[in-house]
């Protein structure tokens, strides 16, 4: 699956005089995990705002969510986990990629 | 009329789809870049598309204010006269809020108008379709038809007359030579199919004719000419006659008063003198 893709500053990543395209599950989990909801206009309920739970003791919640919104934007969730490190770890991909 | 943005979108990604160089953009995520930009394309083209339908209605309503009344105007304007409705205050035109579209045809009882200028003033001549034919309006419908014109008409067109007769009478001697393979001495077919194919042609032709249209000899004949087992149509005599003026003979073309005539008792309007003939090669 295949979209425009942004660099590591979350602009849009030009090379060559172009915009660079390439495969973007990756991308699409980052923009779901790092926005909230109302950020996409057209479709104002997803996001998950993972800053929103740093503060929260049950990571449950959050992972809850994020499965949820993985789902929802169409990925098939293998497994999702927080190791001890803090880390989130995440396998899933879109079902037709 | 503006589409709506799930419309404008739809068209935006089947394009892109259809393209070379964008084909390779296949993202279905909610948050895919392309795709968010063909929504906030779509979204300017929907405003867009929305203030040119606010424009278009802007300006229709100015031209409706300004443009002279020609007379198609006034006969445009008797079709939409609705029996028994009352106007809006000093408009021009009708409150039709909650009635259906058909509720709003079953008033508008005006199916034909002709509008004659002359020398003073101008001469409407209507008529309203009943089950099968053009019919007049009745006095009550005149007399409300006659008002909604008085109130809706320019200043200055003094005398608006309207009228809505009886058909004009037509009286009608014809020759008709007849092929005795198809049709009878008296004009029948000799298949039984139709007793009087002659009348019937007569009647379509007349019932055909644009309202207000003018009424020729010839073009009679050549309708008669069709008529299956009709060799030739030789008309002796043609009269016409509106309300109470006696049959007066016309011979080329004749312009009903009403605007459409009608051979009303054919007993006594058509003479049909029937002449075998074999088929002239």
């Amino acid at each position: 699956m295949k979209d425009i893709l942004f660099n590591k500053d979350i602009d849009l990543d030009i090379a060559n005089g172009d915009l660079v395209a390439g495969f973007s599950t990756l991308q699409h989990q980052e923009m779901l995990l790092i926005n909230n909801k109302g950020s996409f206009k057209e479709f104002p309920t997803i996001g998950i705002d993972a800053f929103g739970y740093l503060q929260d003791n049950n990571i449950g919640d959050l992972l809850r969510e994020l499965q949820m919104q993985f789902v929802g934007d169409g990925m098939q969730v293998k497994s999702v986990d927080i190791n001890d490190k803090g880390e989130l770890n995440i396998d899933a991909v879109y079902g037709n990629s | 009329m503006a589409r709506t943005i799930t419309e404008i979108q739809e068209d935006i990604i089947g394009r892109v789809n259809t393209s070379a160089t964008l084909s390779g953009l296949t993202s279905t995520s909610k948050t895919a870049i392309w795709r968010m930009w063909t929504y906030v394309v779509a979204v300017t083209v929907w405003a867009v598309e929305n203030l040119f339908d606010q424009h278009k209605a802007e300006v229709t309503s100015l031209i409706d204010e300004r443009s002279p009344h020609h007379l198609r105007w006034y006969a445009n304007k008797a079709k939409d006269f609705q029996y028994g409705a009352e106007l809006v205050q000093d408009e021009d035109y009708y409150d039709n809020t909650g009635l259906t579209e058909e509720q709003i045809n079953e008033r508008k009882i005006v199916a034909f108008c002709a509008v004659v200028e002359q020398t003073r003033g101008l001469k409407m001549k209507v008529a309203k379709m009943n089950a099968v034919d053009l019919a007049p309006l009745t006095a009550t419908e005149l007399d409300a038809f006659g008002e909604y014109m008085q109130r809706i008409k320019d200043a200055g067109v003094n005398p608006l007359i309207v009228e809505s007769r009886d058909a004009d009478s037509l009286k009608l001697t014809l020759k008709i030579y007849y092929n005795p393979l198809v049709l009878d001495k008296d004009g029948a077919r000799l298949d039984g199919t139709d007793s009087e194919p002659v009348l019937t042609c007569i009647k379509t032709y007349l019932r055909n004719l644009p309202f207000n249209g003018v009424f020729v000899l010839s073009y009679l004949v050549d309708a008669l000419q069709k008529v299956d087992g009709v060799v030739i149509p030789h008309i002796v005599q043609a009269q016409a006659s509106y309300s109470d003026v006696p049959f007066t003979a016309f011979d080329v073309k004749y312009s009903p008063d009403a605007g459409y005539l009608r051979i009303k008792t054919p007993k006594d309007d058509l003479h049909i003198e029937y002449l075998p003939q074999s088929v002239i090669i």
